[in-house]
């Protein structure tokens, strides 16, 4: 039951890396951090989960959250590097039909930096 | 298949094999899944399903942590070639209908229900004012349910 995370400033974006499990005693904590990620800079959000193994429902919130808050500002979300169960989370909720996946962190940077 | 609403007599087999009978609260779900993740794979459950079982008694324990008093009570048994889990809480209720479709990809919340019914392969839900039990089910590999009758109609 831990989620940790490390914010990284690019240039064109700030990649947000989320390392544990994000459930409904997690996603509080990330909802922090991004509110903080998405009001600092006003560039596109980058999401690396390569180290997240868990997400539920209640991590699908905050993400999709994130999201409508950027897309209210003409800024991005996007997943980078997702395992293979959250990935699957995504898919079958239908999330990924908004929120687009790479393959890693530097994909997701050039697809946002690029407008 | 999800049955809703009235008291109805549902008869689950009865358990072969109990994996798993605890109670939990908030702060005891990663350790929850880690638990449910290790019986399920001591009974064939593999990979993407062994993943969609976790994921699905995650999501009714949250809903009975956060909708059923902070707490709620979980089995896990094997039975009639399925893993069976069962939550239950002393909650309120709860009136929510299961929708037929996911909510809207930009819809923060209300997926745990859907997510639960998409995974696994048999979900039975029971909610009243004294509280909310959830029991779901999936087909164990290699050892498919023998053909299940109907439930029995609700006696009048």
């Amino acid at each position: 039951m831990f989620l940790t995370t490390r914010v990284t400033e690019r240039p064109g974006c700030t990649v947000v890396a989320v390392e544990g499990e994000l459930d409904m005693s997690t996603a509080g904590d990330l909802n922090d951090i991004l509110t903080a990620a998405i009001g600092a800079r006003a560039v596109s959000i980058v999401l690396d989960l390569t180290s997240l193994d868990f997400c539920d429902s209640a991590g699908l919130a905050v993400l999709v959250g994130a999201h409508n808050r950027l897309d209210a500002a003409g800024r991005r979300l996007v997943v980078a590097a997702p395992t293979e169960a959250v990935a699957r989370v995504l898919d079958l909720s239908g999330v990924s039909q908004v929120i687009p996946t790479t393959a890693d962190s530097d994909e997701a940077c050039a697809m946002v930096s690029t407008g | 298949m999800v049955s809703w609403g009235r008291i109805q007599l549902v008869s689950h087999p009865r358990p072969e094999r109990v994996l798993l009978s605890q109670s939990f609260d908030g702060g005891q779900l990663a350790v929850l899944r880690r638990s449910v993740s290790k019986h399920a794979a001591e009974v064939g459950l593999l990979d993407s399903r062994r993943q969609d079982f976790v994921l699905a008694v995650d999501e009714v324990a949250t809903n009975a942590v956060r909708h059923g008093g902070g707490r709620g009570r979980l089995e896990v048994w094997v039975a009639d070639g399925r893993v069976w889990f069962q939550v239950s809480d002393a909650g309120p209720g709860f009136a929510a209908a299961l929708p037929a479709r996911a909510p809207g990809p930009t819809v923060a919340g209300g997926r745990g229900l859907w997510i639960t019914n998409h995974v696994t392969d048999d979900l039975t839900i029971a909610t009243g004012p004294l509280g909310t039990t959830v029991t779901g089910a999936m087909a164990l590999p290699d050892r498919r349910p023998s053909a299940t009758e109907p439930p029995p109609a609700p006696r009048p």
